[in-house]
């Protein structure tokens, strides 16, 4: 019997391995009804990241009282929120600016940015560098690279930084911790 | 009495997996997590334990080793306890595992890539010899402040004449964090490097997630004058299989008061004397 219990555990070894793997592409859904203006993927991310312990923003008011009802999790300034759920077209450069970072002695105090993009796999071409990667992975993404250039500088002072999760229309995911190096090509 | 699926509730799942991605986004960083209590006493591979239970899932193949060996009380008692609350296969073959618990060894056998080997680490902070408290250390770690783990090396080539730490041996990770391998012994850190698969360390007294992705660079601290060197076998041979150039236990045998080499990877020995042609 499948239950939410083992397709949180996928999604999660998912996420695994996409963490461990910068740029690297899979699909990922729960089989749940979604009431959200995102894909089923970020759903998917939110639940089984999320619970009471966590806080997170998002834009529109229905999405945020989906993710509350869901999973308990409290909603936050962007300044103080443990994730960040937004839309490419919602991003401004204000809250990549403002978001938790951590500090150098608690570096795993920052915000995990989830962002959802029109695709991935084409569009603007990214080659990533770093940790989890033999010698370069190409990423293709339509994520404008000036938001890449805002994540790269709030990533400057290694191990404080921000980590993304990228989800498309079409429920693929890709993760981009801080330790990656992004170029655009 | 029925049980959560791998035992722990979803929330603490949760909460271990948020910061094992941390972990593994910020590589040698030691992630504070809520260490849970389990049937097992905290200091018998409890942090290991959490993560394999946070990890596993219906479609896992599963292997646990103590110290190399699929067989012994510590070995056993884990894989029954997760096996008890998931019902997943279990193996003996490095090879055939998807997710390996594994006790102060990295297995004979390469990781593959997406395979995940999760050790089990009693003292996770390798400044704790040279600072008693947490918060300096975690300070020092900030500041990427390591004098007193070089001293300390520095100190046991003064008065031995060589580094004479043989488990645990402190790395390096990319060239940040100086990071506790766990007590594997000095043989198996250069496995550490740019291996394919996924090492997570959990430490469940100390409460501390952290973890090595693949690819990535982990450099044993030395001097120029004293390199890093692994524990030598070259003159000596398993007396059961024959093998050279794996790590050995040394025995006495009890008849005869002689000492003599076993290989310590028992599931790699097997392997190796049941191919077609093998030395015995």
């Amino acid at each position: 019997m499948t239950t939410m219990v083992h397709e949180t555990q996928q999604h999660y070894r998912k996420l695994i391995d996409l963490f461990s793997r910068p740029g690297e592409m899979e699909a990922g859904t729960l089989g749940i009804p979604n009431f959200t203006r995102f894909s089923d993927a970020v759903l998917a991310t939110v639940l089984t990241l999320f619970d009471n312990e966590v806080s997170f923003s998002t834009i529109e008011q229905g999405d945020r009282e989906e993710f509350m009802t869901l999973t308990g999790a409290k909603a936050a300034q962007n300044s103080e929120a443990d994730f960040i759920v937004v839309k490419e077209s919602e991003l401004t450069a204000e809250m990549m600016e403002t978001m938790k970072v951590g500090t150098l002695a608690s570096p795993e105090k920052s915000a995990t940015l989830i962002i959802e993009v029109e695709a991935i796999g084409s569009g603007h071409a990214y080659q990533l560098q770093g940790p989890g990667i033999k010698a370069v992975n190409a990423l293709g993404m339509t994520l404008d690279p000036k938001w890449m250039a805002l994540r790269d500088v709030r990533c400057a002072e290694f191990p404080i930084g921000i980590d993304l999760i990228l989800v498309d229309r079409e429920n693929h995911m890709t993760v981009i911790p801080r330790t990656t190096t992004v170029e655009v090509v | 009495m029925r049980q959560n699926f791998a035992f722990l509730d979803e929330h603490s799942k949760k909460e271990i997996r948020r910061k094992t991605l941390k972990a593994i986004s910020i590589p040698g960083y030691q992630v504070p997590f809520a260490s849970r209590e389990l049937p097992i006493a905290r200091g018998w591979g409890t942090g290991g334990l959490q993560l394999t239970l946070s990890l596993i899932g219906q479609a896992d193949i599963l292997k646990v080793i103590d110290q190399g060996s699929d067989e012994s009380v510590n070995a056993v008692n884990i894989r029954r306890l997760i096996q008890d609350t998931t019902g997943v296969k279990d193996t003996i073959h490095t090879d055939a595992a998807t997710l390996i618990q594994s006790r102060h060894r990295i297995p004979e056998v390469p990781l593959k890539p997406y395979q995940i080997l999760v050790l089990q680490v009693p003292l996770p902070e390798p400044l704790r010899p040279v600072e008693p408290s947490e918060r300096i250390t975690k300070q020092l770690h900030a500041d990427k402040e390591y004098s007193g783990a070089w001293l300390r090396l520095f100190e046991q080539i003064m008065r031995y004449g060589s580094i004479t730490d043989d488990a645990d041996y402190p790395v390096l990770v990319d060239g940040r964090y100086v990071m506790a391998p766990s007590p594997i012994p000095r043989f198996d850190n250069p496995k550490l490097e740019d291996n394919d698969g996924l090492i997570l360390l959990g430490a469940g007294r100390e409460k501390k997630i952290y973890a090595v992705p693949p690819y990535t660079k982990v450099a044993s601290l030395a001097f120029e004058d004293h390199p890093f060197e692994v524990e030598s076998f070259d003159d000596v041979t398993c007396r059961e299989s024959g093998l050279t150039g794996v790590y050995m236990d040394e025995l006495i045998d009890e008849t005869t008061g002689e000492t003599y080499y076993m290989t310590n990877d028992t599931s790699y020995m097997i392997e190796e004397m049941n191919k077609e042609g093998s030395v015995k």
